[in-house]
């Protein structure tokens, strides 16, 4: 999970993920460090600023291919999904 | 070399070279067929025949001669030949061999010997050398055939392994160099290959592709087979191409990109960043080691039946394979080591990731048929379908034991994630949040450390702890958001800050006091059962409770405490079975019902006395639970 560090999250943060999950999704997370530094990078561009807390709660996000979160956005306003994806993850589901 | 087109020209330019060579030493074989006829005549049976031959000239001649003069021009074999000399040697043997009796000196004698001796070993000398040439001759012969192969390629042809085999052993290739050669013959054969597609015209020369091969796989067979392909060769590391040298072959190689070709999967070919060289080498390697042609046919059509672009098979590698290599290095192990401190009891095994094809296609099958959208899971929830579907099957069984709405197809996903979500969803429903927790199943993910200590604690003060959202209940956020203060807002302008050290203070611990040293409660700190057989619903002791005390399918309440009937049914089967030789129906009864729970001392006494009402005369057994 060192890519994490040089994606601007804190051990601390790092640790909380680690323990949530079951290593058996962490391994397949680690196994696709691409498609996640890709998602990581997309939100920082969108603007969505908690990603460490976005990820802890919705890890299965940063799987999905930037391409495809795109079109998810696209129909909808940024700032709308700025405010709904750091007020609450859960919403992810309804806005997409 | 500079590009593909000039391969031949390059190949048919060596041949040349080497043809021309050979034609110059082949310019002295006339010469020795000539030398070898001379010494042949000398041990001619014609003087034998004709002694006369002898008589006289050559047998005096050859006595006026010198050994040392016959010696030299034996040895000189100049190209004319010279009768005088011819005769005298074969005087020489006639002398040797005859039974004339021609009388010759000892002296003499011996130089006969160390003549013909000495013609025999020239002629052993032109022999070999003559075969040689012949050797040269037949060499030149198959340079010539191999140059007619390559001039007579059609269009499309590839060049065949054969070939490039004759090539090498013709030219005398050092190993060194082989690799040139083979690296612009795969690039050439790629093109042409793809040409060949293209016009859909592969003749059945593509079955004799350069590299196939049932012999143990090369470096250059595999490196030929990458690019052949269209994978990067270069960017694959040692570890990587040292495993797949050792444990698979050329054939299974080329089955499975051609399996990948032919499905149109390309993804894996891509590597856009130079940082992720490691991962594509992982990638692919897995796939090579571990998956088959019959996997990547079948996960193909899975995508292509849901309408899902395959591009997002990169995100899906695991699905691809059956079982990940165990020498391919999966984590860093010593960065789990950091962020997730394991125990004593912890091995190797937990780092292991295992091939997920036979997971995925179950975990497919299983919640496309609790309908969920099969577009969907594949395009959004890689997490949920590469489950262990043991994992799966279980987190729904578990979903399906408290009535999550799956017909309704209100379930989320991610709450298919959680590992254990009993101890959740019991909290949610004996804090009165039934409702909520079953129409928003997603909250079993967001779960943290302190959720449901600032639930309890906001609910039983009467601060607000949930709103509204289109028309559905949702919970503040500072209730699943424990890394952030709460704070709570107290009418339309105030807002207050409660601390969670006064949270904790609040919520009541008399539970884990009442039960401490309890070894039924320490069985399920330990084990968590998700079991309720019908015998368990039969039990009269529980037939009585359900009666008395039974408010929905999924709680009792015991004198206005509200307990998760489901916990409480699948502890008590699990306690029954594991019985002590001491124990009791109401240790069992009291641990399965409040184990988990969060109660004042007074609420744990009306369970009591309520679940004592269910035992004991009118519970049928006496108070006495037999194995």
């Amino acid at each position: 999970m060192e890519f994490l560090k040089n994606n601007g999250f804190t051990q601390e943060e790092i640790n909380k993920i680690v323990k949530k999950y079951s290593p058996e999704i962490i391994e397949t997370f680690l196994l696709n460090q691409d498609i996640v530094e890709d998602v990581i990078h997309y939100f920082r561009e969108f603007g969505i600023k908690n990603i460490p807390r976005l990820m802890l709660e919705r890890i299965d996000i940063f799987y999905i291919p930037v391409s495809k979160i795109k079109e998810l956005f696209s129909h909808y306003e940024p700032d709308s999904i700025i405010k709904i994806l750091d007020y609450d993850s859960s919403l992810f589901d309804e806005i997409v | 070399m500079e590009n593909e087109k000039t391969v031949i020209d390059w190949f048919l330019s060596s041949i040349d070279s080497a043809s021309s060579a050979l034609k110059e030493s082949l310019k002295g074989k006339d010469e020795l067929t000539t030398k070898i006829a001379l010494i042949d005549s000398f041990f001619s049976e014609k003087v034998q025949e004709d002694p006369t031959l002898l008589e006289g000239g050559a047998f005096e001649q050859l006595k006026n001669k010198s050994f040392t003069e016959i010696k030299a021009f034996i040895e000189s074999f100049a190209p004319t030949t010279n009768p005088e000399f011819v005769n005298l040697v074969g005087a020489a043997h006639f002398v040797l061999n005859s039974k004339t009796g021609i009388k010759i000196r000892e002296s003499q004698l011996e130089a006969l010997r160390e003549l013909r001796d000495l013609a025999n070993l020239k002629k052993a000398s032109l022999n070999r050398e003559y075969a040689e040439k012949e050797k040269d001759s037949t060499t030149l012969s198959s340079l010539d055939e191999l140059k007619i192969s390559l001039t007579s390629l059609t269009d499309h042809g590839v060049l065949d392994r054969s070939i490039i085999e004759k090539f090498f052993q013709l030219l005398q290739v050092e190993e060194k160099d082989k690799g040139a050669y083979l690296d612009a013959v795969l690039k050439y054969n790629y093109d042409q290959y793809q040409q060949l597609r293209k016009s859909k015209n592969v003749p059945s020369i593509m079955e004799k592709s350069v590299v196939k091969s049932q012999e143990q796989l090369t470096f250059e067979q595999l490196e030929g087979l990458f690019y052949q392909y269209g994978y990067d060769f270069s960017k694959l590391d040692s570890k990587y191409i040292e495993l797949l040298l050792n444990e698979t072959s050329s054939l299974q190689i080329e089955e499975i990109f051609q399996a990948l070709d032919e499905n149109k999967i390309t993804c894996f070919k891509e590597l856009e960043n130079e940082r992720y060289a490691d991962l594509y080498g992982k990638r692919i390697t897995n796939i090579l080691l571990g998956s088959s042609k019959e996997i990547i046919y079948e996960v193909a059509r899975r995508f292509e039946q849901s309408g899902v672009s395959k591009e997002l098979l990169k995100g899906y590698v695991p699905i691809l394979i059956e079982k990940v290599h165990e020498r391919i290095p999966v984590t860093n192990k010593h960065t789990m080591k950091e962020t997730k401190p394991m125990d004593s009891s912890s091995t190797n095994d937990e780092l292991k990731i295992y091939g997920k094809h036979t997971d995925f296609a179950a975990n497919l099958d299983l919640l496309e048929g609790l309908g969920f959208d099969k577009k969907t899971l594949l395009e959004r929830n890689s997490t949920v379908l590469m489950l262990r579907h043991e994992t799966l099957l279980k987190n729904v069984a578990t979903l399906s034991l408290y009535e999550f709405p799956f017909a309704a197809k209100k379930v989320a996903l991610t709450s298919l994630l959680v590992a254990e979500p009993t101890e959740l969803i019991d909290r949610f429903i004996e804090l009165g949040e039934e409702a909520y927790v079953l129409n928003n199943s997603s909250i079993l993910w967001k779960v943290t450390n302190g959720t449901f200590e600032r639930l309890y604690f906001l609910k039983h003060e009467g601060y607000p702890y949930s709103r509204e959202l289109k028309g559905q209940k949702v919970l503040k956020l500072y209730v699943t958001r424990t890394d952030r203060p709460c704070i709570v807002k107290i009418g339309k302008d105030r807002e207050i800050e409660i601390p969670d050290s006064k949270i904790y203070e609040s919520v009541p611990k008399d539970v884990e006091e009442f039960l401490a040293h309890n070894p039924m409660s320490q069985l399920l700190d330990e084990y968590v059962p998700i079991k309720i057989s019908r015998e368990t619903l039969e039990d009269p002791i529980i037939k009585n409770l359900d009666e008395k005390y039974q408010a929905t399918s999924l709680t009792y309440n015991l004198e206005g405490v509200v307990v998760s009937r489901k916990k409480l049914l699948r502890n008590y089967e699990f306690l029954r079975n594991h019985l002590q030789d001491n124990d009791d129906i109401e240790n069992i009864l009291m641990v399965s019902a409040i184990h988990n729970s969060i109660l004042t001392k007074m609420e744990i006494d009306n369970v009591r006395k309520s679940l004592s009402k269910c035992y004991g005369e009118k519970g049928g057994n006496n108070g006495v639970l037999k194995k």
